[in-house]
């Protein structure tokens, strides 16, 4: 079975089987750099759609097509006052830990994901904004919220992204870089920060 | 994460999926990669001209989204190559349309390059280092023919001189001439869980590139780190006589030996050995490390300089506004700064030249990216074409014919 366009979109919209869900998540884990399979389809509506974006930062005389920016605007605020509506925030503080050395622990809780590192502990206060740690995590928010760290630095987390948070000296302070920031170290740094969290 | 990074592409396509794009057929002349805001996956800007005045066609196509190593790749007359870490197969890619396709593959027995030079158009030398047995460092040579996608030779070298305290070897640079093979490598040692620090020392090693025979190591002690992962950015270069220059790089994004200077040093054409009478003492110039060295034509040379004052440690070293430009004069050591705006992102391959301007892609404080341009005969800087606001980090900037 190879991933493609229908697939894609069926588990975008959490209709995909076990076994489909596990494929498409292979994929996206995969260090496989091309796109989809059926490159046609795919680059067809890229195409198109980027095309917009791009034609109106490179081609000066363009008409702004007010119809489609009322409709996605109407579209993005149903979307927002639904997550507004609908959401009921339960605030926690809650403490994790792994002793164990090289190994990493995967924690899920209602309001982030966490893999903490080997030898690492944690205890994130969503009540009182605070975060108290020592060792490496993964954090991955599934809500905004900003915590402020042993050194009183406000460290801001957003939901859908993913938080390299290190207390490390290597770093020179606590820091909580963002994936792609991570980009931008030295590449002996980036292995290490690799071979303990395969997933990043 | 992911869900969420294709819930918005699918979004995004269903919003625009009634417009009519009017001008879709790019025959692109340059590709810009692009990382951008809001962890949305990185891009590729394809446009036909860097220049402002133009109406230029342009087309982005969006890379998966483990944008970790999306910039680590060697691009040549349009076709792009990378090697996988996790399977070690080096793949071949080509734009066919706005399409990123994967052309061929070919197997290999290492997961990074270090560094990689063109013997030319089709054959691809490239070196990784493996893993250390018997305490001796090992590298691994590469030459492909890119074109029929196999491995013309390779063979395992041991490069002396490690020691018990600096033991892991990092492969700089590699260059062919005639039938030497060269190499230029260093030493470096962990500094806590994830820090690092480069012996003070760079070896220069010459072989027989027919038997992979070791001729001769020249050692420098005036600079260290050649270079270690030398696949994003550039660090040597060619000049028109066939004279190899190339850059020492030991900064903090780089060698981490913050003590030694940046410097350019040369091996003339026909040498065996680097030329001991000539040195570019970048650091002592300018007072700050430099990384990165492209070549724009008559003995000039650009460099990219951080500014010490302006960033405080790995936590910021890539976000603040700090790089400037440079063009150095290779014969004369002169330096001379370039009033482009000041970028931000470490280890950016954003600087192109066709020998009568120098473009450089440039991400500034005003959140404006944008093609700069440097005149070298007027030296006037004007604009050049404007990057799409979705971008946070412009990496790179590559030519395609």
């Amino acid at each position: 079975m190879k991933i493609n366009p229908d697939m894609l979109h069926k588990y975008a919209s959490g209709q995909c089987s076990e076994d489909e869900k596990l494929l498409v998540e292979k994929w996206l884990e995969s260090d496989s750099w091309d796109s989809i399979e059926e490159q046609e389809v795919v680059a067809e509506e890229v195409g198109k759609s980027i095309w917009h974006g791009v034609s109106e930062q490179t081609v000066a005389t363009r008409r702004i097509s007010w119809a489609k920016i009322t409709a996605a605007a109407a579209v993005l605020f149903i979307l927002g006052f639904s997550f507004l509506h609908f959401r009921q925030e339960t605030l926690d503080s809650l403490s994790f830990a792994n002793e164990s050395l090289g190994e990493t622990k995967f924690f899920v809780r209602e309001n982030y994901d966490v893999l903490l590192g080997g030898n690492s502990n944690v205890k994130i206060d969503l009540v009182n904004n605070k975060l108290l740690f020592s060792g490496d995590f993964i954090l991955k928010p599934k809500c905004d919220f900003k915590l402020l760290d042993a050194d009183q630095n406000t460290l801001v987390f957003k939901a859908g992204r993913e938080y390299f948070v290190s207390d490390s000296p290597d770093f020179g302070k606590i820091v909580a870089f963002q994936k792609s920031d991570l980009a931008f170290l030295p590449s002996s740094m980036q292995i290490k920060i690799r071979e303990q969290f395969q997933s990043i | 994460m992911r869900r969420v990074v294709l819930l918005l592409y699918f979004i995004s396509i269903f919003l625009f999926s009634c417009q009519q794009p009017t001008e879709r057929n790019v025959d692109p002349n340059f590709v810009l990669c692009l990382f951008n805001k809001d962890e949305s996956p990185t891009s590729f800007l394809l446009v036909e001209s860097l220049d402002e005045d133009k109406s230029s066609t342009a087309v982005q196509i969006p890379l998966s989204t483990s944008r970790i190593r999306e910039r680590e790749y060697i691009q040549k007359h349009g076709f792009f190559y990378r090697l996988s870490n996790r399977n070690n197969v080096f793949t071949k890619y080509q734009i066919q349309g706005s399409s990123l396709v994967l052309v061929d593959s070919l197997q290999l027995n290492n997961s990074n390059f270090e560094t990689f030079s063109w013997i030319d158009d089709e054959h691809l030398v490239a070196v990784s280092r493996e893993d250390v047995q018997e305490k001796k460092s090992q590298a691994r040579v590469y030459q492909i023919d890119v074109k029929s996608m196999k491995i013309v030779r390779q063979d395992t070298i041991i490069l002396p001189y490690a020691t018990d305290e600096f033991w892991a070897l990092h492969v700089g640079l590699v260059h062919v001439d005639k039938d030497d093979l060269w190499l230029a490598y260093s030493f470096f040692k962990s500094k806590g869980k994830y820090g690092h620090t480069t012996s003070d020392t760079t070896y220069y090693a010459t072989l027989d590139y027919r038997s992979f025979q070791l001729k001769n190591i020249q050692k420098e002690t005036r600079s260290t780190y050649p270079g270690g992962f030398n696949i994003i950015q550039s660090y040597s270069f060619e000049d028109e006589k066939g004279d190899y220059y190339f850059m020492t790089n030991p900064g903090i994004a780089l060698g981490n030996n913050i003590k030694l200077p940046t410097a350019i040093f040369r091996k003339m054409k026909g040498q065996s050995l680097v030329d001991e009478a000539f040195m570019i003492d970048i650091s002592a110039a300018v007072g700050n490390h430099a990384y990165g060295l492209w070549y724009v034509g008559e003995g000039k040379a650009i460099i990219r300089n951080e500014q010490k004052e302006l960033y405080t440690d790995f936590s910021n070293h890539h976000s603040v506004y700090q790089f400037e430009y440079r063009l150095v004069d290779l014969a004369s050591g002169k330096i001379e700064k370039i009033p482009f705006p000041l970028d931000k992102g470490t280890q950016k391959e954003n600087v192109w030249s066709d020998k009568k301007y120098i473009y450089a892609a440039i991400d500034d404080a005003n959140d404006d990216h944008r093609v700069w341009k440097y005149n070298l005969q007027t030296k006037e800087v004007t604009k050049g074409i404007k990057l799409p606001s979705s971008t946070n980090y412009t990496v790179r900037l590559d030519y395609l014919k």
